[in-house]
C-alpha cells in the first residue's frame, strides 16, 4: 500500500469531522473518495497531506509515518495535492507557478528547468507560460495547479474536487488527462468528487464516506449498489 | 530608432539616472544637493529592504525603523566605546540588528501571522526609545550618541557620497537578485497562497526566518553607514516621522514591485527638502502628494510607469498598423 490511515479521527471541538477512517491505497491505482456535504472528504485530505495533524490514528505513506508531518515534508516524500477553491500564484506567471513545485518539491537534483518544460508540455500549457496565473479562466488555472504538483515529481496525486465548475467538454477531458497521468506516469491518483458518475468511471476503487465514517469501499459497482450508499445518497425508500 | 528606444525607454531612463548620480560631484558638486543625495541613498535601502519584507515576502513588519537603529547605534557604541574600525563596527552592527531581530521578531513571527506581526514589530520599535533612554549611559540617552568617527579620518562630502552611492548599488543589487532566486520565488508563493505553496513544498518557517534575517542584516548595516556619516543620532530617529516617511516611500513607489521603493525615496527624500520652503506646511503638502498618487494611481509610481509603457505599447501597434 502507497498510503494507509489507520483508525484516523478529527475532532474540531465536539463535532467529530473524522471517525475511525481506515484507507489503503494501492501503489498505481486511481482511487475515489465521495461523499454528502460535510461528510469530512476535505478534512481527510488535510489531515493526510499535513494541513493539521489527526487528533488519533496514524498516517503511513509510501513506508513512514507521516502523521503530524508538516505539509512540505509530506510535498518532499512525494505527495502533491491541489485544492477544492482553485489556488494558483497570482502574481506569477504560469511558468514561475510551475517553478515552485519543480523548485520546493523536494527534488535535489539541477533538473529544474528540464521538469517544469516536461510538465508544462504534457498539460499543454506551453502556449500559457507568460501569462501570469490571475488571468487564466477556471479550466486552466486548475492545469496549472495540477502542473505544478507533477513538477514536483510526485508519486501520489491527490486532487480535491477537480471537476467542479467544469462543463462536460472539459469534465472529459480533465478526466482523460488523469487517466494519462495515471498510466504513462504510473502516479498513484486519490481523488474526491461529487460527480459520482464521472468518479465510478475514473476510479479503480472507491471509498464512501458519511458523516465522518466510512459507510462502504471496493470496486464501483459494488459501491453503488450498497444499501448504505443508496440509502445516503438516495435517501431511504420506505419514507415514501 | 526611435520606435526602438522606446521599447527599451525604462533601461535607457535607469542608466541615465545613475550616470546622473554618478557624475554629479563632478559635474556640479554642490556640498548641500550632495548631503541630500546621501539621505536617499540610505532611506532608499531601508525602503526596499521593507519592500522585500512587506512587499514580497508580504510580512506586515512595521518595525524596520527599529532594525535600522539597533544597527545605528550598536555600530557607533562600538566604535566609539573600543575605537574599532567603523567598517568593522557597521558589520558587527549588521549582525545585532540580525540577531535581535531575529530572536525577538522572527522568532514569535513564526506564529502570528498579519496584523498581530504588526503588532509585535510595532512595538518591537517602539520599545526601543524607553531602552535608549534607560541605558544613558552607554546609548547617551535622549541627548543622543554624538562625535562618532566617521568611516575614516578627513573624509570629505564627494569620498561619502561615493561610498554610500555604492552601498546603494549593492545593496538594490543584492535585493533584486533575492528576489528574483529561489527565495524571492518562495516568498511570493507564501504571500499568494500560503496553503497552496507550502503544499508545494515550500518550508514557511525556513523562508520567513531567512528573510526576517537578511532584511535586518542589510537595514542594520545600512544603519551603521548613516551614522558614521552623520556622526550622531539619538531616539528621534525612531520618532513617527522618519517612519511615516519611509511608509511613504514604499507606497509611492509600489509595495511589492523592485525599484518602487527607490522611486518612492526620490520623490520623498527631495520633495521633504524641496517643500522647507513651505515652513510648516511641508509634511502637509506631502501628505497631500501621497494622497494624490494613491488616489490615482494606487499602485503607486510603478504603476504610472506601466501606465506609460501600455499607453507606449498602444502607440507601437497603430504606427505598425498604420505603416
Amino acid at each position: 500500500m502507497i498510503l494507509e490511515t489507520r483508525n484516523v479521527s478529527k475532532d474540531f471541538g465536539k463535532l467529530a469531522a473524522l471517525v475511525d477512517v481506515d484507507l489503503a491505497v494501492a501503489p498505481g491505482e486511481i482511487f475515489g473518495l465521495a461523499g454528502p456535504n460535510g461528510a469530512g472528504k476535505s478534512t481527510l485530505f488535510n489531515v493526510i497531506a499535513g494541513t493539521f495533524p489527526p487528533t488519533a490514528g496514524r498516517i503511513i505513506f509510501a513506508g513512514k509515518d507521516i502523521t503530524g508531518l508538516g505539509a512540505h515534508r509530506i510535498c518532499h516524500l512525494g505527495l502533491a495535492r491541489t485544492f477544492q477553491i482553485p489556488q494558483t500564484f497570482a502574481s506569477l506567471s504560469v511558468y514561475d507557478n510551475l517553478r515552485v513545485g519543480a523548485t520546493f518539491g523536494g527534488h535535489s537534483d539541477r533538473r529544474i528547468r528540464t521538469r517544469i518544460e516536461e510538465s508544462l508540455a504534457y498539460l499543454d500549457l506551453t502556449a500559457f507560460r507568460a501569462t501570469r496565473a490571475r488571468n487564466l479562466d477556471l479550466y486552466t488555472t486548475k492545469l496549472v495547479m495540477l502542473a505544478a504538483c507533477l513538477a514536483t515529481g510526485c508519486k501520489l496525486l491527490m486532487l480535491d474536487e477537480p471537476l467542479a465548475g467544469l462543463s462536460m467538454l472539459e469534465i472529459n477531458n480533465f478526466l482523460e488527462l488523469v487517466r494519462k497521468i495515471n498510466r504513462e506516469h504510473g502516479t498513484t491518483i486519490l481523488m474526491i468528487e461529487h460527480i459520482l458518475d464521472s468518479l465510478m468511471d475514473v476510479s479503480h476503487r472507491l471509498l464512501i464516506l458519511h458523516n465522518g465514517a466510512v459507510i462502504c469501499t471496493g470496486d464501483p459497482q459494488g459501491v453503488c449498489s450498497d444499501p448504505k450508499v443508496i440509502e445516503v445518497y438516495l435517501g431511504e425508500g420506505e419514507d415514501e | 530608432m526611435m520606435i526602438a528606444a522606446m521599447a527599451h525607454w525604462k533601461k535607457i531612463g535607469i542608466i541615465l539616472g545613475l550616470t546622473f548620480i554618478a557624475l554629479y560631484p563632478l559635474v556640479h558638486g554642490d556640498t548641500y544637493v550632495m548631503h541630500i543625495f546621501i539621505l536617499f541613498f540610505i532611506w532608499a535601502v531601508v525602503a526596499s529592504n521593507w519592500n522585500l519584507l512587506m512587499g514580497y515576502a508580504g510580512i506586515f513588519s512595521l518595525g524596520n525603523i527599529g532594525y535600522f537603529a539597533i544597527g545605528a547605534y550598536a555600530s557607533g557604541i562600538l566604535c566609539k566605546a573600543f575605537g574599532w574600525s567603523p567598517w568593522v563596527c557597521i558589520l558587527m552592527g549588521g549582525l545585532a540588528s540580525m540577531v535581535c531581530v531575529t530572536l525577538f521578531v522572527g522568532l514569535p513571527a513564526l506564529r502570528l501571522s498579519g496584523i498581530y506581526i504588526a503588532l509585535l514589530s510595532l512595538i518591537f520599535a517602539d520599545s526601543l526609545p524607553t531602552i535608549l533612554t534607560q541605558t544613558r549611559s552607554i546609548t547617551g540617552g535622549a541627548m543622543g550618541l554624538h562625535d562618532i568617527p566617521p568611516l575614516f579620518e578627513g573624509i570629505t562630502r564627494l569620498q561619502s557620497y561615493y561610498i554610500n552611492f555604492a552601498l546603494f548599488l549593492v545593496m538594490l543589487t543584492i535585493i533584486y537578485r533575492t528576489i528574483h532566486s529561489s527565495t524571492g520565488l518562495a516568498f511570493v508563493a507564501l504571500r499568494d497562497s500560503r496553503s497552496f505553496a507550502k503544499a508545494l513544498g515550500v518550508n514557511e518557517y525556513k523562508e520567513k526566518i531567512k528573510v526576517f534575517a537578511l532584511v535586518s542584516l542589510l537595514t542594520g548595516i545600512t544603519g551603521g553607514f548613516y551614522v558614521h556619516y552623520l556622526g550622531d543620532i539619538s531616539p528621534t530617529t525612531l520618532a513617527i516621522e522618519p517612519f511615516l516617511l519611509a511608509i511613504a516611500m514604499m507606497e509611492m513607489g509600489g509595495i511589492g514591485r523592485f525599484p518602487g521603493a527607490v522611486l518612492g525615496a526620490v520623490i520623498i527624500v527631495f520633495g521633504n527638502e524641496f517643500l522647507r520652503l513651505a515652513g510648516t506646511l511641508r509634511l502637509a503638502l506631502l501628505g497631500a502628494l501621497i494622497c494624490a498618487i494613491i488616489l490615482f494611481f494606487p499602485g503607486g509610481l510603478m504603476q504610472f510607469i506601466d501606465w506609460i509603457d501600455l499607453r507606449l505599447t498602444r502607440l507601437k501597434a497603430r504606427r505598425a498598423i498604420s505603416s
